[in-house]
């Protein structure tokens, strides 16, 4: 029914002599919510890092769309439709919310007419964007931050969104408003791969989760198995 | 009130000169958070070619404002390729060695070719445009001031209205999430240097035209100055080098005029020191960005 | 990556190296060896170059004579890049080389005086050609110079200046121990004749604006600008006081004495009134034979300061002969007592090593040094 997008296959990736991601393969299906949880430094930003290009991979294979894609430049990668939104939100502090979002359209500059419609679409999913829109990306709380970023990456009409710790460092408030604005966007028909600390709004929000330890993948499966795990249950959710 | 016209004439010409080279410092730090301490050698690059384009092809200004364009994109693209995609992300260090060795190999290497000594450039716009009470202004300085500004706001126009303008912007203010934006890192990094070591090459044109020669160690001074120049501005910020630029040269100028030719230099870096003190960053140059 | 950019800093690295140094071979023992150092590099390169083929050409001629006391002559060239710290190196390695008989050069006042105590401890012969400072002939009964002090030069030029009825006179100097005392005894005799200084300014080495320091003259309002510089800044001062728009009579100590100086300066040099001791376009029969082969071997005209480096060497060698023996004492005495008819002008020395010169006054004009009246 559903078609793989994305997969990754026997991926390793070291930073010196610290192996970050010891042999990873992972598949992600067309539409899907993926979440990727573990600990801090179980290497899951560096798993989104590897997908788009930032680190080089030292060995295995990445596929986009059945094409391999490891080790391209990462505005290759994201000229494919594959937004990442970083961790720590990255947003350009000295230009304005609007400014930030016509970056993100940066693949399509020459066409004006389809970046005007891209920036109403984002305004009406985020009306608190509309409103700062002439602010400065610095002046933003978390949050807004957070929305700005994850509009940013919508601009350029990706396909994968690739979230990085979406939830660090915000305002719990905040945090409900912007997994609903994800689970909007993964309506709306796009792929999202999630990584995510909080392993209880991971489980609830993503339909397929992985969880990695020191670089590994221990245990994958539906969320709604996963829920019921033990060990899970235990180490993550704390239960 | 004559003597005080005069040495702001002076002053605004020199400037033009020492903005065009800052915004040539201020692009490259901006894109690669680099100092190109060879800026100052493309500088005699670019007078270099003019000069033989005079003596060898034809006397014409304006083939050598194109010539000495060319060749300051090319040899600038051409040394970015060599020396500086090679070692991105070596140390901050080494890059700035590196740009020191290249700088003095390219001198080295002129003086070699050419000789050491100075020498004789055509002559352009000989002509004074107008003597008002005593202050004399001359076709070249007109000249060399318009078209400093033509250049000037046709960058800011490149670099605000354009995409690859954009995309400089973007890698200046975080590199890897330009990336993620897709935006080609590398090559906006290229056109970039390139783009600054044009402005350098055709800042030395114009300081070979006007100063009537051209010799293997005339990018020195200027180099250090405008590079002085512009980190007074403010080196992240484009529209703080070139008002650096321009602040140096009249400064200097008054200078002159209160203390004396000898003590020139010294007057303008006790102006930036006390100045840096006071504000780090610059007149115009924003806080977060201290690369170096 | 990295090994690629280490590889190109090797060969930036060489390169830098071989542009710098000037190779000196290693002689037989049987030759004279005497050292010549001069600026072969930096801003004052293109005199250091005159001096290199002047002096080569008189240890050639030498030679094809069949050398002095039977032995050839061998020179070693070493370069001071203008810079007195440089100099001063230079002159521990030529002391320090035993085959090395004595010394010529160097060829500012700045770098001759850095090396004169070095010399003057291992009582070496110093023959700087051009050091014209007052101070230094006299500060060693081993230094000598040719070009003539700058007391004698400075009352020749503050003369013709007050003849010219010339009263006010602004002066832009450069700023190191050539420039200041050219403007000290310039200006001071100027004085004593009866006019005013009404400005001296000084500036640095590398100074390539001098549009303000002009504009700051001319604010002065003097009958005439009196510019101590070498030949690239003195063009670079008169085609700006040609932009400023200011007409004025300009007055040099003979420094610009080169065809450089006409080639940059162009029509903005036009007028300028200037001194020399050896003038090819009227040179003496010594002069006109030493003109001849310097234009056959180098294809250029000589300048002033390589025709005083030719002398210098001459004097030496001359002396070398006459004492009959490689002593230092007996040589240096025999260079005390010089009586030569050398190409700038005939040379003998006073007590303190000073040649005594006489000075030809000329002008630009047409493009052309010509002599004044």
């Amino acid at each position: 029914m559903s078609k793989e997008i994305v997969k990754l296959d026997d991926v390793c990736v070291c930073y010196g002599a610290i192996r970050a991601l010891q042999g990873v393969s992972l598949s992600v299906e067309e539409g899907a919510i993926v979440a990727l949880i573990g600990s801090n430094g179980a290497g899951k930003t560096t798993l989104l890092n590897a997908l788009s290009g930032l680190v080089p991979v030292q060995s295995g294979h990445i596929f986009l769309r059945g094409e391999e894609i490891t080790n391209e430049k990462p505005h290759i990668i994201a000229q494919r439709r594959i937004a990442h939104v970083p961790e720590g939100r990255k947003i350009f502090s000295e230009l304005t919310v609007e400014e930030n979002l016509r970056i993100g359209a940066y693949t399509q500059y020459k066409n004006k007419a389809k970046i005007e419609q891209l920036l109403h679409m984002n305004f009406e999913l985020f009306p608190i964007l509309a409103e700062r829109r002439k602010q400065m990306g610095g002046s933003l709380s978390g949050g807004e931050q957070q929305m700005l970023a994850i509009a940013r990456g919508l601009m350029s009409e990706p396909d994968i969104i690739l979230l990085d710790e979406p939830s660090l460092g915000i305002a719990p408030i905040m945090v409900e408003h912007i997994f609903e604005f994800i689970r909007q966007i993964n309506a709306s028909g796009k792929t999202i791969i999630l990584v995510e600390q909080n392993a209880n709004l991971a489980l609830e929000t993503a339909s397929y989760v992985y969880v990695l330890e020191t670089g590994r993948i221990v245990n994958e499966n539906t969320s709604d198995v996963l829920i019921h795990d033990d060990t899970i249950q235990k180490v993550y959710l704390g239960l | 009130m004559t003597m005080f016209f005069q040495q702001l004439v002076n002053g605004i010409t020199q400037g033009g000169l020492y903005a065009l080279l800052a915004i040539a410092y201020s692009l490259v730090y901006g894109v690669m958070g680099l100092v190109n301490f060879s800026t100052g050698s493309i500088y005699m690059l670019g007078a270099m070619s003019s000069w033989l384009v005079c003596k060898y092809i034809i006397e014409s200004f304006w083939l050598s404002v194109l010539i000495s364009f060319g060749v300051g994109f090319v040899v600038a693209f051409v040394l970015e390729k060599i020396a500086f995609s090679a070692i991105r992300g070596a140390t901050r260090i080494a890059s700035l060695i590196c740009t020191i060795g290249f700088s003095q190999f390219i001198n080295e290497a002129v003086a070699l070719i050419f000789g050491k000594a100075t020498q004789g450039m055509s002559t352009f716009f000989d002509q004074e445009l107008f003597a008002f009470l005593g202050v004399h202004i001359s076709v070249m300085q007109a000249v060399l001031v318009v078209t400093v500004i033509i250049i000037l706001v046709a960058l800011q126009f490149f670099v605000y209205r354009t995409r690859i303008g954009l995309a400089i912007r973007t890698v200046s203010m975080d590199e890897k999430t330009a990336g993620l934006m897709g935006i080609n890192v590398n090559r906006t990094i290229s056109i970039a240097f390139s783009l600054s070591g044009a402005c350098a090459a055709i800042a030395g044109l114009m300081g070979a035209v006007y100063y009537r020669s051209f010799s293997a160690y005339m990018g020195w001074m200027p180099g250090i100055k405008s590079f002085s120049a512009a980190v007074f501005g403010g080196l992240s910020s484009m529209p703080g080098a070139i008002l650096g630029g321009y602040l140096m040269g009249i400064i200097e100028n008054f200078g002159v005029q209160v203390f004396s030719t000898g003590y020139r230099d010294v007057i303008s870096f006790i102006v930036m020191i006390v100045f840096l003190l006071v504000r780090p960053q610059g007149i115009l140059g924003s806080k977060k960005k201290v690369k170096l | 990556m990295k090994k690629v950019f280490m590889f190109l800093m090797v060969v930036v690295l060489l390169f830098s190296i071989a542009a710098c140094g000037e190779k000196t071979s290693s002689g037989s023992k049987d030759k004279i060896r005497i050292a010549l150092t001069a600026p072969l590099t930096g801003n004052q390169a293109k005199y250091g170059e005159s001096f290199k083929n002047t002096v080569s050409l008189a240890c050639k001629q030498w030679n094809d004579k069949g050398g002095v006391l039977g032995r050839e002559l061998e020179l070693v060239i070493n370069d001071s890049a203008g810079d007195s710290a440089q100099a001063a190196s230079v002159a521990q390695k030529v002391v320090s080389d035993s085959s090395i008989f004595a010394q010529v050069g160097d060829f500012s006042a700045p770098c001759s005086m850095a090396a004169q105590p070095i010399y003057d401890a291992a009582k070496m012969i110093q023959i700087a050609p051009t050091c014209s400072a007052v101070t230094f002939a006299r500060g060693s009964k081993w230094s000598f110079q040719i070009v003539g002090n700058q007391v004698l030069q400075g009352r020749f030029m503050a003369q013709w200046m007050f003849d010219e009825g010339v009263r006010k006179v602004a002066m832009l100097y450069l700023n190191n121990d050539w420039g200041v005392s050219v403007k000290d005894y310039v200006g001071d005799i100027f004085k004593e004749l009866g006019g005013e200084v009404v400005l001296q300014e000084p500036y640095s080495d590398g100074e390539t604006d001098f549009s303000a320091a002009l504009t700051k003259a001319r604010d002065a309002n003097p009958d005439a600008l009196f510019i101590a510089s070498y030949y690239n800044d003195g063009a670079a001062i008169c085609i700006q006081r040609a932009n400023l728009g200011w007409e004025i009579p300009v007055y040099n100590p003979g420094t610009v004495y080169s065809p450089e100086f006409l080639e940059i300066g162009g029509s903005a040099v036009e007028g300028v009134l200037t001194n020399v001791g050896f003038f090819p376009d009227d040179p003496g029969p010594a002069a006109a034979t030493f003109v001849e082969e310097y234009k056959n071997l180098y294809k250029s005209d000589p300048d002033y300061y390589g025709a005083c480096a030719y002398d210098a060497f001459n004097v030496l060698v001359e002396a070398i002969k006459r004492a009959g023996e490689l002593d230092n004492e007996k040589v240096r005495e025999e260079i005390a007592a010089t009586d030569y008819e050398g190409v700038t002008g005939n040379i003998t020395f006073d007590e303190n090593g000073d040649a005594l010169k006489t000075y030809i006054k000329i002008i630009v004009k047409d493009g052309k040094f010509t002599a004044y009246r």
